[in-house]
């Protein structure tokens, strides 16, 4: 599945960034809700980090997580870790997978190493703007 | 003006807002995840994702 970078501009409205952004679908088996975002795929990223406040939409308690701490350049957050089923727009298998939600800051979604390339190769071609989202091949019996 | 620069264009107009979008129509906006949320189901819009549009450059490590 291939993908443009989004572009997005900045402050000045002169500079434009591209993201490398994609709509992921997640669903919680304990309230049977779900929610997409369109968030940023972070190969630096630990793991996947969803905000806050798209936990509570998917009607999850989400103190009733496992706590987890989490450092980045703005300092430390806090999360909670929660078991969901991910589906990224286009796939049609969804995956179980650990999520944090946290409050962070100016950002809706991080899809990092644990859940997300656990499940997904990612090439990036970012002088073409573009990235190429490839799903894992699941082992076949011989 | 590409599709892209467009929507980027789009995004602009709510910098530091969360959005609900549905490809890339923005169909909600607010200043929180529940706000967005709010405004969508009382619209009854169905099949559309959460995002934050930010006014910074973004650098994040967890």
């Amino acid at each position: 599945m291939k993908f443009p970078y989004t572009p997005r501009f900045l402050e000045d409205y002169e500079s434009v960034e591209h993201d490398p952004l994609l709509w992921v679908s997640f669903m919680s088996p304990e309230t049977g809700q779900s929610a997409a975002v369109l968030g940023m795929i972070d190969s630096g990223a630990a793991e996947i980090l969803l905000h806050t406040g798209i936990g509570e939409a998917m009607g999850i308690d989400i103190a009733s997580g496992e706590k987890a701490l989490y450092s980045g350049i703005g300092g430390t957050i806090e999360g909670y870790k929660h078991t969901v089923l991910m589906q990224v727009r286009g796939d049609r298998k969804a995956h179980e997978v650990t999520v944090s939600f946290a409050p962070i800051e100016g950002m809706d979604a991080l899809f990092g190493q644990r859940g997300f390339f656990e499940n997904y190769k990612v090439v990036f071609e970012k002088y073409k703007n573009q990235f190429e989202v490839i799903a894992k091949r699941s082992r076949r019996r011989k | 003006m590409n599709q892209d620069l467009a929507f980027a264009k789009e995004l602009a107009k709510y910098k530091d807002k969360w959005v609900a979008l549905q490809d890339k129509r923005v169909v909600a906006s607010g200043n929180s995840v529940r706000e967005v949320q709010e405004k969508v189901v009382r619209k009854k819009i169905k099949d559309f994702a959460f995002h934050y549009v930010p006014s910074k450059r973004l650098a994040m490590a967890v």
